[in-house]
Protein backbone atom coordinates (compact mmCIF):
# COMPACT_ATOMS: atom_id res chain seq x y z
CA UNK A 1 0.00 0.00 0.00
CA UNK A 2 1.35 3.18 -0.70
CA UNK A 3 1.55 6.33 1.33
CA UNK A 4 -0.10 8.04 -1.95
CA UNK A 5 -2.61 5.26 -1.00
CA UNK A 6 -3.00 6.24 2.56
CA UNK A 7 -3.19 10.00 2.16
CA UNK A 8 -6.57 12.16 3.41
CA UNK A 9 -7.78 14.44 0.71
CA UNK A 10 -7.43 18.19 2.27
CA UNK A 11 -8.34 21.24 1.66
CA UNK A 12 -6.15 23.53 3.38
CA UNK A 13 -8.83 27.03 2.70
CA UNK A 14 -11.38 24.93 4.20
CA UNK A 15 -9.73 23.67 7.55
CA UNK A 16 -8.29 27.07 7.73
CA UNK A 17 -11.94 28.13 8.10
CA UNK A 18 -13.26 25.27 10.37
CA UNK A 19 -10.43 25.51 12.86
CA UNK A 20 -12.00 29.53 13.47
CA UNK A 21 -15.23 27.27 15.02
CA UNK A 22 -13.24 24.89 17.44
CA UNK A 23 -13.76 27.31 20.24
CA UNK A 24 -17.38 25.45 20.98
CA UNK A 25 -17.06 23.04 24.28
CA UNK A 26 -19.05 21.19 26.71
CA UNK A 27 -20.56 23.55 29.30
CA UNK A 28 -18.53 23.36 32.46
CA UNK A 29 -21.11 21.39 34.55
CA UNK A 30 -20.90 18.69 32.58
CA UNK A 31 -16.74 18.40 32.57
CA UNK A 32 -17.50 18.36 36.55
CA UNK A 33 -19.91 15.51 36.16
CA UNK A 34 -17.72 13.44 34.05
CA UNK A 35 -14.34 13.96 36.17
CA UNK A 36 -16.26 13.19 39.57
CA UNK A 37 -18.16 10.10 37.39
CA UNK A 38 -14.37 8.76 36.90
CA UNK A 39 -13.00 9.50 39.96
CA UNK A 40 -15.83 7.69 41.84
CA UNK A 41 -15.36 4.72 39.66
CA UNK A 42 -11.50 4.85 40.02
CA UNK A 43 -12.32 5.00 43.81
CA UNK A 44 -14.85 2.90 44.39
CA UNK A 45 -12.73 -0.23 43.02
CA UNK A 46 -10.12 0.63 45.44
CA UNK A 47 -12.17 0.56 48.60
CA UNK A 48 -11.28 -2.74 50.42
CA UNK A 49 -14.08 -5.13 49.97
CA UNK A 50 -16.63 -5.20 52.90
CA UNK A 51 -19.24 -8.00 53.03
CA UNK A 52 -21.74 -6.03 55.24
CA UNK A 53 -21.38 -3.57 52.60
CA UNK A 54 -24.53 -2.59 50.22
CA UNK A 55 -22.83 -4.59 47.74
CA UNK A 56 -24.28 -8.15 48.77
CA UNK A 57 -25.87 -8.75 45.40
CA UNK A 58 -22.56 -9.46 43.55
CA UNK A 59 -21.23 -12.20 45.51
CA UNK A 60 -25.05 -13.27 46.07
CA UNK A 61 -25.53 -13.33 42.29
CA UNK A 62 -22.26 -15.29 41.90
CA UNK A 63 -23.14 -18.07 44.80
CA UNK A 64 -26.69 -18.18 42.74
CA UNK A 65 -24.83 -19.21 39.38
CA UNK A 66 -22.59 -21.64 41.22
CA UNK A 67 -25.96 -23.36 42.17
CA UNK A 68 -27.11 -23.35 39.31
CA UNK A 69 -24.91 -24.30 37.04
CA UNK A 70 -24.04 -27.33 39.58
CA UNK A 71 -27.22 -28.71 39.52
CA UNK A 72 -27.75 -28.08 35.65
CA UNK A 73 -24.27 -29.94 35.18
CA UNK A 74 -25.91 -32.75 37.49
CA UNK A 75 -29.03 -33.32 35.34
CA UNK A 76 -27.03 -33.13 31.89
CA UNK A 77 -24.85 -35.75 33.83
CA UNK A 78 -27.55 -37.88 34.64
CA UNK A 79 -29.15 -37.43 31.57
CA UNK A 80 -32.51 -38.81 32.89
CA UNK A 81 -34.93 -35.74 31.75
CA UNK A 82 -34.49 -33.13 28.72
CA UNK A 83 -33.57 -29.92 29.14
CA UNK A 84 -35.51 -27.25 27.67
CA UNK A 85 -36.79 -30.03 25.11
CA UNK A 86 -33.64 -31.19 23.62
CA UNK A 87 -32.91 -34.87 24.27
CA UNK A 88 -29.19 -34.99 25.01
CA UNK A 89 -27.90 -37.84 22.83
CA UNK A 90 -26.16 -40.29 24.76
CA UNK A 91 -22.70 -41.93 24.04
CA UNK A 92 -23.96 -45.35 23.07
CA UNK A 93 -26.15 -43.30 20.67
CA UNK A 94 -23.42 -41.76 19.58
CA UNK A 95 -21.36 -44.61 19.17
CA UNK A 96 -23.74 -46.67 17.07
CA UNK A 97 -24.63 -43.64 14.89
CA UNK A 98 -23.82 -45.07 10.94
CA UNK A 99 -22.64 -41.90 9.60
CA UNK A 100 -20.09 -41.03 12.13
CA UNK A 101 -18.10 -44.60 11.86
CA UNK A 102 -18.43 -43.98 7.86
CA UNK A 103 -17.52 -40.15 8.36
CA UNK A 104 -14.11 -41.31 9.97
CA UNK A 105 -13.21 -43.81 7.58
CA UNK A 106 -14.38 -41.62 5.28
CA UNK A 107 -12.58 -38.56 5.33
CA UNK A 108 -15.36 -36.55 5.41
CA UNK A 109 -17.30 -37.22 2.54
CA UNK A 110 -19.49 -33.79 1.92
CA UNK A 111 -22.59 -35.58 0.96
CA UNK A 112 -22.32 -38.02 4.36
CA UNK A 113 -21.50 -34.46 6.52
CA UNK A 114 -24.07 -33.23 4.74
CA UNK A 115 -26.61 -35.50 5.93
CA UNK A 116 -24.90 -35.44 9.73
CA UNK A 117 -24.88 -31.90 9.76
CA UNK A 118 -28.44 -31.19 8.69
CA UNK A 119 -29.92 -33.57 10.51
CA UNK A 120 -32.05 -31.15 12.49
CA UNK A 121 -31.79 -31.56 16.31
CA UNK A 122 -35.41 -31.52 17.20
CA UNK A 123 -37.14 -29.71 19.62
CA UNK A 124 -39.32 -32.20 21.56
CA UNK A 125 -41.93 -31.44 23.71
CA UNK A 126 -40.11 -32.40 27.26
CA UNK A 127 -40.80 -35.86 27.85
CA UNK A 128 -40.88 -37.84 30.98
CA UNK A 129 -38.60 -40.60 30.79
CA UNK A 130 -38.10 -43.55 32.76
CA UNK A 131 -34.81 -44.18 35.04
CA UNK A 132 -33.14 -46.94 33.93
CA UNK A 133 -33.57 -49.58 35.79
CA UNK A 134 -30.50 -50.55 37.80
CA UNK A 135 -29.27 -54.09 36.79
CA UNK A 136 -29.31 -57.06 38.81
CA UNK A 137 -25.97 -57.43 38.99
CA UNK A 138 -25.50 -54.39 40.31
CA UNK A 139 -25.64 -54.61 44.07
CA UNK A 140 -25.39 -50.97 45.39
CA UNK A 141 -24.80 -47.15 44.13
CA UNK A 142 -20.89 -47.16 44.85
CA UNK A 143 -20.62 -49.98 42.22
CA UNK A 144 -22.56 -48.94 39.54
CA UNK A 145 -20.54 -45.69 39.89
CA UNK A 146 -17.42 -47.71 39.88
CA UNK A 147 -18.72 -49.61 36.65
CA UNK A 148 -19.68 -46.88 34.95
CA UNK A 149 -16.45 -44.79 35.59
CA UNK A 150 -14.24 -47.54 34.48
CA UNK A 151 -16.65 -48.13 30.98
CA UNK A 152 -16.54 -44.45 30.07
CA UNK A 153 -12.53 -44.42 30.28
CA UNK A 154 -12.78 -47.43 27.95
CA UNK A 155 -14.62 -45.84 25.60
CA UNK A 156 -12.43 -42.52 25.90
CA UNK A 157 -9.47 -44.38 24.98
CA UNK A 158 -11.36 -46.33 22.35
CA UNK A 159 -12.52 -43.22 21.16
CA UNK A 160 -8.93 -41.71 21.19
CA UNK A 161 -7.73 -44.39 19.34
CA UNK A 162 -10.49 -43.76 16.31
CA UNK A 163 -9.91 -40.20 16.96
CA UNK A 164 -6.07 -40.72 16.51
CA UNK A 165 -6.86 -42.81 13.26
CA UNK A 166 -8.81 -40.43 11.67
CA UNK A 167 -6.68 -37.16 11.79
CA UNK A 168 -4.19 -39.68 10.30
CA UNK A 169 -6.72 -40.57 7.42
CA UNK A 170 -7.61 -37.20 7.05
CA UNK A 171 -4.84 -35.20 7.17
CA UNK A 172 -5.34 -34.10 3.56
CA UNK A 173 -8.32 -31.40 4.64
CA UNK A 174 -7.06 -31.64 8.35
CA UNK A 175 -10.76 -32.56 9.61
CA UNK A 176 -12.19 -35.37 11.99
CA UNK A 177 -15.12 -36.15 13.52
CA UNK A 178 -15.37 -36.14 17.36
CA UNK A 179 -19.05 -35.44 18.88
CA UNK A 180 -22.83 -34.62 17.83
CA UNK A 181 -24.66 -33.12 20.25
CA UNK A 182 -25.60 -29.36 20.68
CA UNK A 183 -23.22 -26.75 22.00
CA UNK A 184 -19.96 -29.42 21.36
CA UNK A 185 -18.10 -29.60 18.27
CA UNK A 186 -19.10 -32.39 15.81
CA UNK A 187 -16.40 -31.67 13.12
CA UNK A 188 -12.70 -30.55 14.54
CA UNK A 189 -9.41 -29.50 13.28
CA UNK A 190 -6.59 -27.38 14.21
CA UNK A 191 -7.81 -24.67 12.65
CA UNK A 192 -11.59 -25.69 11.37
CA UNK A 193 -14.25 -26.83 13.13
CA UNK A 194 -18.23 -27.31 13.57
CA UNK A 195 -20.91 -27.87 15.36
CA UNK A 196 -23.71 -26.91 16.43
CA UNK A 197 -24.35 -23.50 18.26
CA UNK A 198 -25.08 -23.46 21.97
CA UNK A 199 -27.48 -20.08 21.54
CA UNK A 200 -29.33 -20.51 18.33
CA UNK A 201 -29.23 -24.55 18.10
CA UNK A 202 -28.42 -24.27 14.52
CA UNK A 203 -24.55 -25.49 12.95
CA UNK A 204 -21.82 -23.35 12.59
CA UNK A 205 -18.19 -23.43 10.86
CA UNK A 206 -15.57 -21.56 12.47
CA UNK A 207 -12.08 -20.74 11.52
CA UNK A 208 -9.64 -20.43 14.18
CA UNK A 209 -5.28 -19.31 13.74
CA UNK A 210 -3.33 -17.56 16.18
CA UNK A 211 -4.14 -14.54 14.20
CA UNK A 212 -8.01 -14.47 13.35
CA UNK A 213 -10.98 -16.09 14.11
CA UNK A 214 -14.09 -16.45 12.02
CA UNK A 215 -17.14 -17.90 12.49
CA UNK A 216 -20.65 -18.42 10.77
CA UNK A 217 -23.43 -19.43 12.29
CA UNK A 218 -26.26 -20.32 9.94
CA UNK A 219 -29.22 -18.35 9.87
CA UNK A 220 -33.01 -20.16 8.99
CA UNK A 221 -34.65 -18.09 6.15
CA UNK A 222 -37.81 -17.70 8.61
CA UNK A 223 -35.22 -15.56 10.69
CA UNK A 224 -34.40 -13.40 7.81
CA UNK A 225 -37.93 -13.14 6.74
CA UNK A 226 -38.85 -11.92 10.53
CA UNK A 227 -36.28 -9.87 10.88
CA UNK A 228 -36.18 -7.53 7.40
CA UNK A 229 -39.67 -7.46 7.45
CA UNK A 230 -39.89 -6.17 11.16
CA UNK A 231 -37.38 -2.93 9.33
CA UNK A 232 -39.55 -1.75 6.64
CA UNK A 233 -38.61 -4.57 4.10
CA UNK A 234 -41.77 -5.68 2.19
CA UNK A 235 -42.33 -9.63 1.94
CA UNK A 236 -40.64 -10.01 -1.20
CA UNK A 237 -37.39 -8.23 -0.77
CA UNK A 238 -37.01 -10.02 3.06
CA UNK A 239 -37.59 -13.05 0.24
CA UNK A 240 -34.95 -12.39 -1.27
CA UNK A 241 -32.93 -12.11 1.54
CA UNK A 242 -33.73 -15.19 2.95
CA UNK A 243 -33.65 -16.87 -0.13
CA UNK A 244 -29.88 -15.63 -0.44
CA UNK A 245 -28.10 -18.32 2.18
CA UNK A 246 -27.17 -15.88 5.24
CA UNK A 247 -24.87 -16.44 8.03
CA UNK A 248 -24.32 -14.93 11.14
CA UNK A 249 -20.50 -14.13 10.98
CA UNK A 250 -17.92 -12.78 13.86
CA UNK A 251 -14.98 -12.05 12.88
CA UNK A 252 -12.19 -11.40 15.41
CA UNK A 253 -8.72 -10.42 15.76
CA UNK A 254 -7.25 -13.03 17.95
CA UNK A 255 -3.12 -11.90 17.93
CA UNK A 256 -2.19 -11.68 21.03
CA UNK A 257 -0.20 -8.75 22.87
CA UNK A 258 3.08 -9.90 22.25
CA UNK A 259 2.83 -9.77 18.58
CA UNK A 260 -0.07 -7.60 18.07
CA UNK A 261 -0.85 -7.03 14.45
CA UNK A 262 -4.50 -5.46 12.40
CA UNK A 263 -5.92 -7.97 10.02
CA UNK A 264 -7.49 -6.44 6.84
CA UNK A 265 -10.46 -8.44 5.10
CA UNK A 266 -11.99 -7.47 1.43
CA UNK A 267 -14.81 -9.55 1.20
CA UNK A 268 -14.71 -9.22 -2.13
CA UNK A 269 -11.94 -11.46 -2.33
CA UNK A 270 -13.59 -14.38 -0.85
CA UNK A 271 -14.30 -17.12 -3.10
CA UNK A 272 -17.39 -19.00 -2.49
CA UNK A 273 -17.20 -22.73 -3.97
CA UNK A 274 -20.49 -24.71 -5.06
CA UNK A 275 -21.37 -27.83 -7.46
CA UNK A 276 -22.32 -25.36 -10.53
CA UNK A 277 -18.88 -23.32 -10.35
CA UNK A 278 -16.99 -20.62 -8.16
CA UNK A 279 -19.12 -17.24 -6.89
CA UNK A 280 -18.27 -14.14 -4.73
CA UNK A 281 -20.41 -12.82 -1.67
CA UNK A 282 -23.08 -10.68 -2.39
CA UNK A 283 -21.89 -7.56 -0.53
CA UNK A 284 -23.82 -4.19 0.95
CA UNK A 285 -22.70 -2.91 -2.58
CA UNK A 286 -24.47 -5.35 -4.50
CA UNK A 287 -27.27 -5.28 -2.66
CA UNK A 288 -27.53 -1.56 -2.68
CA UNK A 289 -27.88 -1.95 -6.77
CA UNK A 290 -30.33 -4.33 -6.35
CA UNK A 291 -32.22 -1.59 -3.98
CA UNK A 292 -32.14 0.82 -6.34
CA UNK A 293 -34.64 -1.38 -8.38
CA UNK A 294 -36.78 -1.75 -5.49
CA UNK A 295 -39.09 0.82 -3.47
CA UNK A 296 -37.69 0.06 -0.50
CA UNK A 297 -37.67 2.94 2.70
CA UNK A 298 -34.36 4.34 3.34
CA UNK A 299 -34.66 3.92 6.82
CA UNK A 300 -34.93 0.29 5.79
CA UNK A 301 -31.77 0.47 3.20
CA UNK A 302 -30.20 1.50 6.37
CA UNK A 303 -31.01 -1.11 8.64
CA UNK A 304 -29.74 -3.62 6.46
CA UNK A 305 -26.72 -2.00 5.83
CA UNK A 306 -25.84 -1.91 9.24
CA UNK A 307 -26.73 -5.62 9.80
CA UNK A 308 -24.22 -6.85 7.17
CA UNK A 309 -21.07 -7.72 7.85
CA UNK A 310 -18.68 -4.70 6.50
CA UNK A 311 -17.40 -5.69 3.16
CA UNK A 312 -13.86 -4.45 3.98
CA UNK A 313 -12.42 -3.80 7.57
CA UNK A 314 -9.46 -3.44 9.54
CA UNK A 315 -9.08 -5.02 13.03
CA UNK A 316 -6.94 -3.89 15.70
CA UNK A 317 -5.32 -6.74 18.23
CA UNK A 318 -8.44 -7.85 20.24
CA UNK A 319 -11.04 -6.11 18.04
CA UNK A 320 -13.74 -7.79 16.76
CA UNK A 321 -17.12 -7.15 14.73
CA UNK A 322 -20.48 -9.35 13.69
CA UNK A 323 -22.88 -9.03 11.31
CA UNK A 324 -24.46 -11.17 8.81
CA UNK A 325 -23.00 -12.74 5.59
CA UNK A 326 -25.36 -13.39 2.40
CA UNK A 327 -23.32 -15.89 0.33
CA UNK A 328 -25.87 -15.56 -2.90
CA UNK A 329 -26.88 -19.09 -3.13
CA UNK A 330 -30.21 -21.45 -2.49
CA UNK A 331 -31.57 -22.80 1.16
CA UNK A 332 -29.74 -26.16 1.63
CA UNK A 333 -26.85 -25.24 -0.85
CA UNK A 334 -23.58 -27.12 -0.31
CA UNK A 335 -20.26 -25.02 -0.70
CA UNK A 336 -16.66 -24.66 0.89
CA UNK A 337 -15.78 -20.93 1.40
CA UNK A 338 -11.95 -19.51 0.63
CA UNK A 339 -10.96 -16.37 3.33
CA UNK A 340 -8.21 -14.18 2.21
CA UNK A 341 -7.06 -11.71 4.69
CA UNK A 342 -3.62 -9.81 5.50
CA UNK A 343 -2.21 -9.77 8.57
CA UNK A 344 1.71 -9.51 9.67
CA UNK A 345 2.21 -8.05 6.38
CA UNK A 346 1.38 -11.36 4.46
CA UNK A 347 -1.54 -12.27 2.29
CA UNK A 348 -3.22 -15.47 4.24
CA UNK A 349 -5.98 -17.66 2.83
CA UNK A 350 -7.66 -20.49 4.55
CA UNK A 351 -10.99 -22.97 2.99
CA UNK A 352 -13.82 -24.02 5.14
CA UNK A 353 -15.33 -26.93 3.40
CA UNK A 354 -18.43 -28.25 2.95
CA UNK A 355 -20.66 -25.95 4.40
CA UNK A 356 -23.94 -25.74 4.42
CA UNK A 357 -26.84 -23.33 4.02
CA UNK A 358 -29.79 -23.66 6.26
CA UNK A 359 -32.82 -25.49 4.98
CA UNK A 360 -35.69 -24.01 4.05
CA UNK A 361 -37.96 -26.35 5.63
CA UNK A 362 -40.81 -26.36 8.77
CA UNK A 363 -40.26 -29.07 11.27
CA UNK A 364 -43.47 -30.89 11.14
CA UNK A 365 -45.29 -30.90 14.42
CA UNK A 366 -45.70 -34.66 16.23
CA UNK A 367 -48.71 -36.70 15.42
CA UNK A 368 -50.63 -36.57 18.69
CA UNK B 1 2.50 11.09 27.91
CA UNK B 2 0.66 9.02 25.10
CA UNK B 3 -3.51 8.89 25.14
CA UNK B 4 -2.58 5.11 25.64
CA UNK B 5 -0.46 5.61 28.59
CA UNK B 6 -2.72 7.63 30.22
CA UNK B 7 -5.59 5.62 29.95
CA UNK B 8 -3.77 2.59 31.38
CA UNK B 9 -3.13 4.58 34.25
CA UNK B 10 -6.25 5.55 34.87
CA UNK B 11 -6.75 2.07 34.65
CA UNK B 12 -4.88 1.40 37.77
CA UNK B 13 -6.87 4.78 39.01
CA UNK B 14 -4.96 7.73 38.50
CA UNK B 15 -7.75 10.27 38.49
CA UNK B 16 -5.79 12.61 37.07
CA UNK B 17 -4.14 10.72 33.82
CA UNK B 18 -8.38 10.47 33.23
CA UNK B 19 -8.52 14.36 34.02
CA UNK B 20 -5.78 15.02 31.22
CA UNK B 21 -7.01 12.99 28.45
CA UNK B 22 -10.42 14.01 29.19
CA UNK B 23 -9.01 17.80 28.66
CA UNK B 24 -7.19 16.64 25.52
CA UNK B 25 -10.28 15.01 23.89
CA UNK B 26 -13.19 16.98 24.88
CA UNK B 27 -13.42 19.57 22.71
CA UNK B 28 -13.09 17.71 19.37
CA UNK B 29 -15.74 14.76 20.75
CA UNK B 30 -18.03 17.67 21.74
CA UNK B 31 -17.98 19.40 18.51
CA UNK B 32 -17.95 16.07 16.36
CA UNK B 33 -21.43 15.07 17.99
CA UNK B 34 -22.87 18.86 18.36
CA UNK B 35 -22.09 19.16 14.73
CA UNK B 36 -23.89 15.77 13.99
CA UNK B 37 -27.16 16.13 16.16
CA UNK B 38 -27.75 19.90 15.21
CA UNK B 39 -29.58 19.85 18.81
CA UNK B 40 -26.99 20.69 21.46
CA UNK B 41 -28.84 19.13 24.83
CA UNK B 42 -28.82 15.53 22.63
CA UNK B 43 -24.75 16.33 21.99
CA UNK B 44 -24.59 16.95 25.67
CA UNK B 45 -26.25 13.52 26.80
CA UNK B 46 -24.55 11.83 24.00
CA UNK B 47 -21.19 13.29 25.17
CA UNK B 48 -21.80 11.91 28.45
CA UNK B 49 -22.44 8.62 27.69
CA UNK B 50 -19.41 8.59 25.40
CA UNK B 51 -16.98 9.62 28.10
CA UNK B 52 -19.13 7.11 31.11
CA UNK B 53 -18.19 4.28 28.25
CA UNK B 54 -14.52 5.03 28.49
CA UNK B 55 -14.82 5.60 32.28
CA UNK B 56 -16.50 1.86 32.56
CA UNK B 57 -13.93 0.35 30.43
CA UNK B 58 -11.03 1.62 32.34
CA UNK B 59 -9.76 -1.55 33.12
CA UNK B 60 -11.29 -3.71 29.76
CA UNK B 61 -8.47 -1.32 27.77
CA UNK B 62 -5.72 -2.52 25.93
CA UNK B 63 -2.89 -0.61 24.75
CA UNK B 64 -3.63 -2.71 21.74
CA UNK B 65 -5.81 -0.14 19.99
CA UNK B 66 -5.00 3.22 19.48
CA UNK B 67 -7.29 5.79 21.82
CA UNK B 68 -7.97 8.00 19.32
CA UNK B 69 -9.49 5.47 17.07
CA UNK B 70 -11.04 3.64 20.19
CA UNK B 71 -12.78 6.63 21.74
CA UNK B 72 -14.26 7.59 18.16
CA UNK B 73 -15.70 4.68 17.50
CA UNK B 74 -18.03 5.02 20.73
CA UNK B 75 -19.00 8.36 19.63
CA UNK B 76 -19.83 6.49 16.20
CA UNK B 77 -21.44 4.03 17.90
CA UNK B 78 -23.79 6.37 19.96
CA UNK B 79 -24.60 8.61 17.93
CA UNK B 80 -25.84 5.93 14.90
CA UNK B 81 -27.61 4.64 18.22
CA UNK B 82 -29.35 7.56 18.88
CA UNK B 83 -30.30 7.53 15.23
CA UNK B 84 -31.87 4.56 15.66
CA UNK B 85 -33.95 4.96 19.14
CA UNK B 86 -35.78 8.30 17.53
CA UNK B 87 -36.45 6.41 14.29
CA UNK B 88 -34.67 9.79 12.46
CA UNK B 89 -32.34 7.40 11.04
CA UNK B 90 -29.81 9.19 8.59
CA UNK B 91 -30.98 8.84 5.35
CA UNK B 92 -27.69 10.36 3.69
CA UNK B 93 -25.70 7.63 5.50
CA UNK B 94 -24.70 5.24 2.51
CA UNK B 95 -25.39 8.02 -0.39
CA UNK B 96 -21.88 9.15 -2.14
CA UNK B 97 -23.72 11.61 -4.06
CA UNK B 98 -23.74 15.28 -2.77
CA UNK B 99 -26.95 17.45 -2.18
CA UNK B 100 -28.14 20.14 -3.57
CA UNK B 101 -27.65 22.47 -0.84
CA UNK B 102 -27.65 26.12 -2.88
CA UNK B 103 -30.87 27.11 -1.80
CA UNK B 104 -30.52 26.34 1.89
CA UNK B 105 -26.99 28.26 2.33
CA UNK B 106 -27.71 31.12 -0.43
CA UNK B 107 -25.09 33.63 -0.04
CA UNK B 108 -25.19 37.39 0.14
CA UNK B 109 -21.31 38.20 -0.52
CA UNK B 110 -22.10 41.72 0.97
CA UNK B 111 -22.88 40.88 4.38
CA UNK B 112 -20.76 37.89 4.60
CA UNK B 113 -17.41 39.95 4.41
CA UNK B 114 -15.51 38.49 7.49
CA UNK B 115 -14.04 35.45 8.30
CA UNK B 116 -16.43 34.95 11.73
CA UNK B 117 -19.21 35.57 9.25
CA UNK B 118 -17.48 33.01 6.37
CA UNK B 119 -16.94 30.96 9.45
CA UNK B 120 -20.18 30.55 10.63
CA UNK B 121 -21.80 30.29 7.27
CA UNK B 122 -19.35 27.08 6.99
CA UNK B 123 -20.97 25.74 10.32
CA UNK B 124 -24.29 25.85 8.33
CA UNK B 125 -23.17 24.46 4.87
CA UNK B 126 -21.38 21.54 7.34
CA UNK B 127 -24.97 21.05 8.95
CA UNK B 128 -26.45 20.25 5.28
CA UNK B 129 -24.07 17.87 4.18
CA UNK B 130 -25.19 14.28 3.77
CA UNK B 131 -24.74 12.65 7.49
CA UNK B 132 -21.59 10.24 5.91
CA UNK B 133 -19.87 12.67 4.34
CA UNK B 134 -20.22 15.23 7.30
CA UNK B 135 -18.81 12.55 9.20
CA UNK B 136 -15.99 12.28 7.49
CA UNK B 137 -15.44 15.90 7.50
CA UNK B 138 -15.58 15.81 11.26
CA UNK B 139 -13.58 13.07 11.79
CA UNK B 140 -10.85 14.43 9.56
CA UNK B 141 -11.04 18.42 11.16
CA UNK B 142 -11.49 16.96 15.02
CA UNK B 143 -9.92 13.49 15.25
CA UNK B 144 -6.32 14.43 13.87
CA UNK B 145 -6.81 10.62 13.19
CA UNK B 146 -5.07 8.95 9.68
CA UNK B 147 -7.46 7.55 6.68
CA UNK B 148 -7.38 4.20 7.42
CA UNK B 149 -8.28 4.93 11.11
CA UNK B 150 -11.11 6.97 10.22
CA UNK B 151 -12.52 4.28 8.09
CA UNK B 152 -12.34 2.22 10.82
CA UNK B 153 -13.85 4.32 12.86
CA UNK B 154 -16.84 4.82 10.40
CA UNK B 155 -16.90 1.11 9.39
CA UNK B 156 -15.68 1.54 5.72
CA UNK B 157 -13.13 1.31 3.42
CA UNK B 158 -10.40 4.21 3.20
CA UNK B 159 -11.38 4.70 -0.56
CA UNK B 160 -14.79 5.36 0.28
CA UNK B 161 -13.83 7.44 3.37
CA UNK B 162 -11.43 9.32 0.45
CA UNK B 163 -14.66 10.00 -1.90
CA UNK B 164 -16.52 11.20 0.86
CA UNK B 165 -14.21 14.13 1.93
CA UNK B 166 -13.30 14.92 -1.61
CA UNK B 167 -17.84 15.04 -2.06
CA UNK B 168 -17.75 16.95 1.11
CA UNK B 169 -15.18 19.49 0.57
CA UNK B 170 -17.19 20.32 -2.98
CA UNK B 171 -19.76 20.40 -1.73
CA UNK B 172 -19.05 23.32 1.06
CA UNK B 173 -16.81 24.85 -1.73
CA UNK B 174 -20.41 25.76 -3.76
CA UNK B 175 -22.08 26.29 -0.70
CA UNK B 176 -19.08 29.01 0.03
CA UNK B 177 -18.71 30.09 -3.62
CA UNK B 178 -18.28 33.69 -3.64
CA UNK B 179 -16.41 33.80 -0.03
CA UNK B 180 -13.34 31.94 -0.36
Amino acid sequence: MSTEDNKLPDDTQLSSLYSQSKDAMPASHIDKKILAAAKHEATSYSLPYNPFSNNWHIPASLAAVVLLSFGIVSLLENDLNPVDGIIPIKEEQIESMPEQSQLLSDNLDSSKQKTIINKPVMRKPAKLREPASPSPKLRSGEELAKRLKSKQSQKRKQKLDTTAHAIAESSRQDTFMTKKSIGQEITRSKLISSGIDEQTTLPYWQYKDKGISIRFVQRLPDQSRGYFIARGFSADDAELIAQSCVFQTIFKNISDNNTPSAVTYHMKNWRVQHKDGVGKMKTREKWAEQWQQSNIPMPAKLAFNWSLLPTTQDYQAGDYNWGMAIFNLKPAQSFSLTLTWQQYGKQHSATIPNMQCAADSHAEPEAP
Amino acid sequence: MNDECLMLAYGDGDTAAFENLYNRHKGGIYRYLKRQCANEETAEELFQDVWMNVIKARQRYKASAKFTTWLYHIAHNKLIDHYRKNSRLPASYDEELPEDIEDSCSLDPVSEINRHHQAKKLLDCIGKLPEAQRESFLLKEESGLSLLDIAEVAGTSRETIKSRLRYAFNTLRHCLRGLL
